[in-house]
């Protein structure tokens, strides 16, 4: 076979892992594919494709078909005879298509529901309600019966009336489902799962629409929360996309990543009492469906003639470019990696944001006409005088890359990482799959020190690895910054939490390699004037702990070598300093981890925004 | 994706690369390196600016066969996937040579060390200096590039471990005669080499840079492998790099770390070697 690009006959197959949309759902399968030998580019092969095409309908029939068993079993469990159970399904599909407006296609509408059959036996009293008078009476009672049976579980307290208690009921938080804690220590894959239409559609009927919003106040972009909500509830999930990516130009990552228990959710009204809406959950679903029905973030207006060029293409840096794009500015990102979306893409790992995810998110901006230059180090490639010479405005949004170590003893032992080093080779190199070409170090047991969110990463990556994998933190369970979700998830699969602990020395052997770490325990204090409990080693507590690895995960500093001979001033912490997001150049902005050292992926895409706002009030362009 | 000019075997360890990536030699000068990738998932291999052609944005870059990644790099025909660069600082030298004027300046090179080399004493010819090259390998057929070295060189003096060209002996025996007659002496090459010329200089009071080459991922600063102790402190060879002051490097140290990933490697070489068995195929 020939390839169209070099012509070079030699070609190889390899095992791809590959995601194919299939009727809207994404299927993810192994297959083969064939690549040129010289230049690796992609070569079709029709019997290869045919060959995918059938394990991926496979798979999906596997994942979302409705096979005779599956049906069986599912009547089995209801305990109702086949006449009654099809027609239940007849009403409810039908209940279902009206409710989804024709946005997708009825096949899901079965996927769904059986989805709901599955998962979520109330909904169908709901669905039965709704349809009632399609029921003889006596088929009707049969059904409440049964089903009802099914309920036992749950008693009604006596001294609630049931009115009280079907409401209480129906305004219990979605649980999102996950992977099963042995299953998914064992992969990297996802752990949460989208939620079904189904289960957004009820999740949205508890939001209370309030009129003043608090949520949009938690929101560092301020989406406008309760309108998307409201779509969702109407089945109009392209109108609910629209309004969210007027105010995010990355959905699907904030979906997922945002600590929303700490942002919009922490205000909810229905949180002050009950539980509040699951915000994030669904965001995620609504920006999935956009991903899966290729529906584009926007349009871009006429170009305005005016150029600007970004530093570093993370979250601060993609999403000033998705707002000046669509404002019709000329937008040249640069990124020194391989490959676009900085922390998104080297650190945060697959089982938290795929990275399919963060490729169509980037593509999305593409096709807003953002232009993506890697493999080139500004300061080094490109001075940022340069930069300034050649477009009109400049955005530096290049992070805080520089790894922090301890200063201990032992720290340049050879099994001794910076979390960024782990994270790198495992999400980037793609160390984890085997037969990858950049290796990683083996391990027994390893420690990682921290408590942050990359230290929740790193860890629960080291596990996925089969390593024995401790976290190492001074203060307590209470007092760890990292996402609450990401500390259970981290529980549950195993990974170990020495807590009130900071190690004083790292021990080697003769070859230099880690044998163990020398430990003291801590004492938490008072609340300082940082917000946090100050804490004070007891050396008397000093005790030995055997390992072969340790990770530090103590938080990042920027790097300027982007800033390399500018005369940008910073201030007295080594940041950029900044009013608003100007810095002291004219025309430079500054925003996101180089800014504020390193802070979540929602800040940063605040400051982007703000930039992009900045950028657009001097060039006397409206905002959207 | 950057096009392959040629890729050719120079000896029996080194091979000689060119590739169009104007983005990285435009600004670029001599002590840098870009790092490169055969394919997308392929490893990051940091290699030296070995020479450039700025008119026509040409980077040549000069490898040895260590491992599995460079194994793979020699396969490499019509494209590689990635160069990124430059990275790294320039040599002190080549980056102010007016505050090194009337200086008496020797490089020093072991094996594929004289890829560095090059480029510094071309660069440095162009400004106006005449230094003196002190190359040495293991036999004569590895020793590379002699024809451009000798255009820019004042003096090379070759040095082969089996007598076979040049002196026989070790490079640092063949300084440590000539050491009077330098105030900054330039060592490139295998780590017990940069150190033994190290001791060498310390001891007769001679300015002495090396060059380290430690285990790199991402080249920015940004993942701390590269990790050398110079004078007690921790400094990351890409961005406080990679030359630093041969009088305090800890270069136990580096060689240790050199072996961090050994088993792995082995076992990276052996998968790559089947995967361009069953390739040839």
């Amino acid at each position: 076979m020939r390839c169209d690009i070099c012509g070079s006959e030699n070609s190889y197959i390899r095992d791809c892992k590959y995601t194919i949309s299939i009727k809207n759902k994404e299927v993810t399968i192994i297959c083969q594919k064939r690549f040129c030998n010289d230049c690796n580019n992609e070569i079709i092969d029709e019997k290869l494709e045919k060959e995918t095409l059938k394990k991926a309908e496979k798979k999906y029939t596997e994942l979302y078909g409705i096979n005779k068993n599956k049906v069986l079993e599912l009547r089995k469990s209801y305990n109702l005879s086949q006449e009654l159970f099809s027609k239940i399904i007849g009403c409810a599909k039908k209940t279902l298509v009206s409710y989804e407006k024709g946005t997708s296609t009825p096949n899901d509408n079965y996927a769904n529901l059986f989805n709901i059959l599955m998962y979520k036996p109330k909904i169908i009293l709901d669905l039965i309600e709704a349809n009632k008078d399609m029921y003889t009476k006596k088929e009707y009672d049969t059904i409440m019966k049964k089903i009802r049976f099914e309920k036992k579980e749950e008693p009604v307290k006596k001294t609630e009336t049931a009115s009280a208690a079907k409401a209480k009921n129906t305004n219990a938080r979605i649980k999102v489902r996950v992977q099963k804690p042995e299953v998914r220590v064992n992969n990297f894959e996802e752990v949460e799962f989208g939620l079904t239409y189904a289960e957004a559609l009820n999740e949205s009927n508890r939001c209370l629409q309030c009129k003043n919003p608090r949520c949009m106040k938690g929101c560092p972009v301020s989406i406008r929360i309760p309108e998307f909500i409201a779509c969702i509830k109407q089945g109009n999930i392209k109108k609910a996309y629209e309004i969210i990516s007027e105010s995010s130009n990355l959905p699907a990552i904030c979906g997922r990543v945002c600590p929303q228990e700490k942002q919009c959710e922490s205000m909810c009204v229905q949180g002050l009492k009950g539980e509040a809406i699951a915000i994030g959950a669904l965001e995620r679903y609504v920006a999935d469906y956009a991903i899966q029905n290729h529906l584009k973030i926007g349009n871009a207006r006429e170009k305005n003639g005016k150029t600007v060029a970004i530093v570093g293409s993370g979250p601060a840096g993609l999403t000033c470019a998705g707002d000046l794009a669509k404002a019709g500015f000329d937008v040249t990102i640069y990124e020194v990696l391989h490959k676009a979306g900085g922390v998104l893409t080297y650190g945060i790992p697959e089982f938290r944001l795929p990275k399919l995810i963060v490729e169509s998110q980037v593509e999305s901006l593409k096709e807003l006409g953002v232009k993506i230059v890697t493999d080139t180090p500004i300061g080094n490639a490109i001075s940022l005088a340069d930069l300034r010479k050649r477009f009109d405005y400049v955005f530096i949004s290049s992070g805080a890359g520089l790894p922090k170590f301890m200063g201990i003893k032992g720290e340049s032992a050879n099994e001794v990482f910076s979390a960024n080093e782990i994270l790198t080779r495992i999400n980037l190199m793609k160390s984890y799959q085997p037969g990858s070409k950049t290796p990683i170090k083996k391990a027994r047991k390893a420690f990682v020190i921290g408590g942050g969110n990359v230290a929740m990463d790193a860890v629960r990556s080291l596990k996925r690895l089969g390593i024995d994998a401790h976290l190492m933190y001074r203060r307590s369970m209470e007092e760890l910054p990292a996402r609450k979700v990401e500390v259970e998830h981290a529980l549950e699969e195993g990974v170990k939490f020495d807590l009130l602990q900071t190690p004083v020395e790292i021990l080697t052997n003769e070859n230099n390699s880690v044998i163990g770490i020398n430990v003291v325990n801590m004492k938490l204090g008072e609340v300082g004037e940082d917000g946090r409990r100050s804490v004070t080693e007891n050396p008397k507590s000093l005790h030995m702990v055997k390992c072969d690895m340790i990770v530090m995960a103590l938080g990042t500093s920027p790097n300027h070598e982007a800033l390399k001979n500018s005369q940008i001033v910073l201030t007295d912490r080594g940041l950029i300093q900044v009013e608003g997001t100007k810095t002291s150049l004219k025309n430079v902005y500054a925003g996101g981890d180089a800014v504020t050292g390193s802070a979540t992926v929602i800040l940063a895409m605040e400051a982007g925004k703000n930039a992009a706002k900045e950028i657009m009030a001097h060039a006397k362009v409206k905002n959207l | 994706m950057y096009k392959i000019i040629y890729n050719k075997k120079l000896s029996s360890v080194a091979y000689e690369m060119c590739v169009e990536a104007p983005h990285v030699i435009e600004k670029c000068i001599p002590g840098q390196f870009a790092i490169v990738m055969a394919q997308e998932d392929s490893e990051r291999i940091p290699l030296t600016i070995y020479d450039y052609d700025k008119e026509k944005g040409l980077l040549y870059l000069i490898y040895q066969v260590i491992g599995a990644s460079t194994l793979e790099l020699t396969y490499a025909k019509n494209y590689l996937y990635s160069v990124s660069g430059p990275l790294g600082n320039a040599n002190e030298i080549c980056q102010n040579p007016n505050s090194f004027k009337g200086k008496r300046i020797v490089y020093v090179a072991g094996g594929v060390g004289i890829a560095p080399v090059y480029p510094q004493v071309k660069y440095l010819k162009e400004k106006g200096f005449d230094v003196d090259v002190v190359y040495g390998a293991r036999t004569n057929e590895m020793l590379i590039i002699r024809n451009k070295l000798q255009e820019v060189a004042r003096k090379v003096f070759y040095v082969t471990d089996d007598g076979s060209y040049g002196t026989k002996g070790f490079v640092t025996e063949v300084l440590k005669n000539r050491i009077k007659n330098y105030d900054i002496v330039v060592a490139i090459g295998p780590v017990i080499m940069m150190k033994n010329i190290s001791e060498l200089t310390k001891e007769a009071g001679v300015k002495t840079i090396v060059s380290m080459n430690p285990l790199m991922v991402d080249g920015s600063g940004m993942c701390g492998a590269c990790r050398c102790e110079v004078d007690g402190k921790s400094k990351f060879a890409c961005t406080d790099g990679p030359e630093f002051d041969g009088h305090k490097v800890n270069f136990d140290l580096a060689m240790k770390r050199m072996n961090i990933y050994k088993e792995e490697e082995k076992e990276k070489l052996q998968e790559m070697e089947k995967r361009l068995q069953s390739q040839n195929k």
